[in-house]
């Protein structure tokens, strides 16, 4: 009688389930019987690598980022900064607390210092218990004496006070100083604030007071011009979240600051080696990729033989797939583990190698990776290998008796076509680049189908030739030309993995090259200001006497900017822009010839012929954005007790972080002849020789002089450890190109075995063998050195272009270094893999290769 | 076809089903015609077949005759362009491939000439391996007990390429019978052999096989071989005749 349908299919599941739960015992069975038969290693080698790679390379980007962001964030003063031309509403800080951030908040403004007669314009700052929050303070108990780091700002009663605060008023540590109306002691010299920024030309000496006396100096009062700052630092969930929020309640004379904001330069190395990290450790993983594809094609083929038997024993289709399946996702997981294991352990060793020139701050690992490096165990290695293994169910039984049955290959498109989607998607999910992404797919697309076309051509040209070529390499040609497709695939494979490399290679040298030149060695540490023009004589022969390395003077104007057009500015500018910065303080104007070094004109010309009398200016073109600002309008400005106008004749880019003098506005020269100028000047002192500046400051009292050695090393220290990240993520390249080579080598090898051993056979002697060989291997390794070469050239010269916005310039050495190179290491390494062939007895191979 | 039913016709025939059917295999009209470089080329032509359970039966013929291509379709490996084979009571060419499989399984075993023991495998492993893919848990015990029967107690931890091309035979032998199976088909069991060897090996498989009074189905070219049997049949360009 026939059951019920629904009690049928309650059975079925049943008998499905108790199927399931049979392979499920049976296949991790069979995949510990095949490992410990060796079969595994090429695979388990190939998915190791891709995960301790990926793993490695996770943690120590993680770390050096998290430390690199920490030491970068310092320069701010927080992880997040709101400036504010007005009182920042309670509310701000309170919604920060709630979030769980540290907030401090300063309070500055320009006022009048008193001591006995004397009087001083200084900059005030005044900061809360809380600051700073990133970074320290530094600070000397004597003029240019040893400097030491502090945690917080003065207590209440005392006055930091810049070195020049003390020259201009002949003042003394200890001594009291009248600020508004209170009095407060002189207790120590400030040099370096953390979050200074970008003001280098605040020509006013800075003091540093605590918040608690602010309200009794009774200095500010309701329309006092003060600028407000609250920082905040925490989480980076929870800063992420109160800058969401800090911009949508954002009140007009309000700005969002953060590291790209006030350090350019800094902020630009740490995206660049960013994305630098993001593609080397993608470049790894895909390398790995190739070689997990390569040993899980080899995996499958030798295993046409074991699903045929399977199946004559009585396995059925589905259960051959379950199986493998089965084994994939055990082998994941344990190269997930594993290569967990292993990458943690590799980036802990190079932490510790490098540990001197690491900031102590570092912090320890975190989970992230762990958890991406298991996942992508699975993905990477189901989905390189799945399409080779799904053609396993697909093996007749009838193979048990006719050997030459190979299952019908699956569909090319259904294969590239996955691996294809599958990379794109890895490659855009690590990059969260689109451009990044295609610039690398379409290069390595078109110089692959190039290459394929080129080395079909090479190969017919061989075949025509071939009568000529001497007798005894005419066998191993013969070889290499009946494994055409293989051959072809082979040198692709290796054609790829240099090009891979070498982008990487490439990339990084440009980039270390550019980090090494954006601040040299002996960049500017110290800037003078105020120099009148009288002095200017004095003050160059004392620094040539005195050996200083000073850089050229240039003269400044101060002028404020009123008008565009006519217009005030005030109308002329959008609302967001009114509180700018430039429009509230003069503005340092200057003259000059030529373009200075790092400007580059992006609209306009220099000093195009103008009528004579006229004054034309230069604009730097972010400022000239804000403020709406065209080649072509005329400028009014304001200094000392009269209007000026000039006309727009170029914008430039300027780099802000270059360390040497920059403006805003630069006009033609002679065009300020009549306005009251001083003069500006930097130069590199050796830390040792500081004292020298004593003589200085005593010669030419009424100059400023600014240290900028704190800062300086910072950024420096900053640049050194993107750039040993960057060296240190190469290596983990390297050795995933070296794997990759030997897993392409590994995939053919059985039928070169079986070849050598029959040719051996015959009477061929080892010297021929050798030879045959060595041409092999270093004629695929030679082509696939140029593969490579085109394909870097073409992926750098985009990538330079389009994401790190570098100049490209060919590589000229590659193109004869790569192919030797590649020919002599692929060759050796094929020499080696392949030694059985010439050591052993070749019936051992036969036999072996038979079963 | 429902689960339920798919299943029900899939489900094995149990021994005593089988010892009440004296004709274990019945193969009437069997063509075989494949594709060779897009022309059809007849391999077997209108072959007609009946084995009885516990018979010996050789098929004997020269290289190319067809008769490995026969074993393949008696078998269940493949399907005949035409006409019906019976296997215990079942008409396997009205299976499909899974449902073949099932019957493999549960009533077939194979030796090959080329041995098929799988290369990471050891001999005990090899030879558990049929019973694992029944599910059975007594799978090694069996495996240890029937290596030793046939002489390789010494050898069981020892993979395909550390034994001789005999004893690598005798572990094909071993896996055969240990799922104590109603058919064994053999594939030229000797034809890779020396004549020692071959012949330590068929004594083997006639002593196993009539030990389990398993139903035998021998494919050779060699006639000594092929004289041990029951019956002869002989196989020449596709066609079958009596000897």
């Amino acid at each position: 009688m026939r059951s019920p349908g629904g009690n049928g299919f309650r059975k079925a599941l049943q008998y499905l389930s108790m199927e399931l739960a049979q392979q499920f015992r049976f296949a991790p069975r069979l995949l510990w019987r095949e490992w410990k038969g060796g079969e595994l290693t090429v695979l388990m080698l190939a998915l190791l690598i891709a995960i301790a790679s990926h793993t490695a390379i996770g943690h120590f980007t993680d770390r050096i980022s998290r430390a690199m962001a920490f030491n970068a964030n310092n320069i701010i003063g927080g992880d997040l900064v709101l400036s504010s031309s007005r009182q920042i509403k309670p509310a701000v800080g309170e919604r920060a607390e709630s979030l769980g951030l540290e907030v401090a908040e300063v309070q500055r403004f320009i006022t009048v210092l008193n001591v006995g007669e004397d009087i001083l314009l200084v900059a005030v700052k005044s900061v809360s218990d809380a600051y700073p929050l990133k970074g320290t303070l530094r600070v000397t108990d004597e003029l240019f004496g040893p400097e030491r780091s502090v945690t917080k700002g003065p207590p209440s009663g005392e006055i930091w006070v810049e070195s020049r605060v003390l020259h201009a008023l002949q003042l003394e540590l200890e001594d009291t100083i009248q600020l508004g109306e209170k009095q407060f002691r002189v207790s120590r010299i400030l040099t370096y604030e953390p979050d200074r920024g970008n003001s280098f030309y605040s020509f006013n000496p800075r003091v540093m007071i605590s918040e608690r006396d602010l309200a009794d100096t009774g200095i500010v009062q309701p329309g006092s011009r003060v600028w407000y700052r609250q920082m905040y630092a925490g989480q980076s969930d929870s800063v992420a979240s109160m800058q969401q929020w800090l911009e949508q309640n954002q009140e007009p004379g309000q700005r969002i600051r953060t590291l790209d904001d006030d350090r350019p330069a800094v902020s630009n190395a740490l995206k660049k080696a960013q994305q630098y990290m993001g593609l080397a450790s993608l470049v790894a993983l895909l390398l790995a990729a190739v070689a997990i594809a390569n040993s899980g094609r080899h995996y499958s083929e030798r295993h046409y033989d074991t699903s045929a038997l399977l199946r004559c024993l009585g396995c059925k289709q589905n259960d051959i797939l379950w199986i493998y399946l089965i084994q994939l996702c055990v082998l994941a997981l344990v190269g997930g583990l594993l290569g967990n294991i292993l990458g943690w352990l590799a980036q802990a060793g190079l932490f510790a190698f490098v540990s001197d020139l690491l900031p102590k701050n570092v912090p320890a690992a975190s989970w992230k990776p762990v958890l991406s490096g298991t996942v992508l165990s699975f993905i990477v290695l189901l989905g390189f290998t799945l399409p080779s293994v799904l053609r396993l169910k697909s093996v007749s039984p009838q193979r048990v008796l006719r050997h030459d049955l190979a299952p019908l290959p699956l569909s090319a498109r259904f294969v590239y076509g996955t691996s294809l989607i599958l990379i794109v998607l890895m490659m855009w999910f690590y990059t969260r680049n689109l451009t990044l992404t295609l610039s690398i797919i379409a290069g390595s697309g078109i110089v692959m189908l190039i290459a394929a076309l080129v080395i079909s051509g090479l190969f017919r040209v061989i075949v025509f030739w071939l009568p000529r070529f001497p007798v005894k390499l005419r066998v191993g040609i013969r070889n290499f030309l009946r494994r055409r497709r293989e051959a072809i695939a082979q040198t692709m494979a290796f054609g790829l993995t240099i090009m891979a490399m070498l982008v990487v290679v490439l990339l990084r040298t440009e980039l270390v090259t550019t980090w090494q030149s954006t601040i040299p060695e002996d960049a500017p540490n110290h800037f003078v200001l105020n120099i009148q023009s009288s002095e200017t004589e004095d003050y160059v022969s004392f620094t040539q006497q005195k050996k200083i390395k000073a850089d050229r003077l240039y003269p400044v104007i101060r002028g404020r900017l009123t008008r565009v057009n006519g217009n005030a500015m005030v109308e002329h500018v959008s609302k967001e822009e009114r509180s700018n910065e430039s429009l509230n303080r003069e503005l340092n104007l200057t003259w000059s010839e030529s373009v200075p070094a790092d400007n580059e004109i992006v609209d306009g010309g220099w000093w195009p012929a103008i009528a004579s009398g006229q004054t034309s200016v230069s604009v730097e073109h972010e400022l000239a954005k804000k403020l709406s600002i065209k080649i072509g309008d005329t400028l009014t400005f304001f200094t000392g007790d009269r209007n000026w106008e000039a006309t727009v004749t170029s914008l430039r880019t300027v780099k802000w972080d270059n360390f040497n003098p920059n403006f805003y506005m630069i006009f033609n020269p002679g065009s300020l002849d009549k306005l009251p100028v001083t003069w500006i000047n930097s130069f590199f002192l050796e830390p040792e020789r500081k004292k020298v500046l004593v003589g200085l400051l005593k010669q030419f009292p009424s100059l400023t002089l600014l240290e900028m050695d704190a800062i300086l090393n910072q950024v420096k220290s900053i640049i050194t450890q993107v750039m040993l990240a960057v060296e240190s993520i190469l290596l983990f390249v390297l050795v995933a190109g070296f794997i990759v080579t030997l897993s392409a080598i590994q995939s053919t090898m059985n039928d070169r075995l079986r070849e050598g051993a029959l040719v051996r056979t015959l009477g061929a002697s080892k010297y021929l063998l050798r030879i045959n060989q060595w041409s092999e291997f270093a004629g695929m390794g030679f082509i696939a050195g140029i593969i490579g070469v085109a394909g870097a050239e073409i992926i750098v010269a985009v990538l330079y272009h389009r994401v790190f916005e570098l100049t490209y310039t060919p590589t000229w050495w590659a193109w004869i270094l790569v192919p030797s190179a590649s020919a002599l290491l692929i060759g050796l390494a094929g020499i080696y893999s392949s030694r059985r062939i010439l050591n052993e007895p070749p019936i051992n191979a036969l036999r072996d290769l038979r079963v | 076809m429902d689960h339920a039913e798919a299943l029900a016709r899939s489900q094995p025939v149990t021994m005593s089903k089988l010892q009440m059917e004296p004709r274990l295999i019945v193969a009437e009209g069997i063509n075989k015609i494949v594709d060779v470089a897009g022309q059809p080329l007849q391999i077997l032509y209108d072959i007609n077949l009946t084995v009885s359970s516990g018979e010996t039966l050789a098929v004997v013929g020269s290289s190319g005759s067809g008769k490995s291509t026969l074993l393949g379709l008696l078998a269940g490996l493949d399907l005949p362009t035409s006409g019906k084979i019976n296997i215990a009571g079942q008409k396997i060419t009205e299976l499909d491939e899974d449902q073949r499989a099932e019957v493999r399984a549960r009533h077939i075993g194979f030796v090959f000439q080329s041995f098929q023991l799988l290369p990471n495998l050891t001999a005990i492993e090899n030879v558990s391996l049929p019973l694992e893919i029944l599910g059975r848990k007594d799978a090694f015990d069996k495996a240890d007990s029937i290596l030793d029967h046939v002489g390789l107690g010494e050898r069981k931890p020892h993979y395909p390429r550390q034994l001789s091309g005999g004893e690598q035979q005798r572990v094909a032998l071993a896996r055969a019978f240990v799922t104590r199976p109603d058919i064994l088909f053999a594939d030229e069991p000797t034809g890779n052999l020396d004549a020692e060897n071959g012949t330590m090996v068929a004594d083997l498989l006639f002593q196993l096989n009539a030990e389990n009074n398993t139903t035998l189905i021998l494919v050779t070219h060699d006639p000594t071989l092929a004289s041990r049997c029951g019956r002869r049949v002989g196989m020449d360009s596709g066609k079958l005749f009596s000897i």
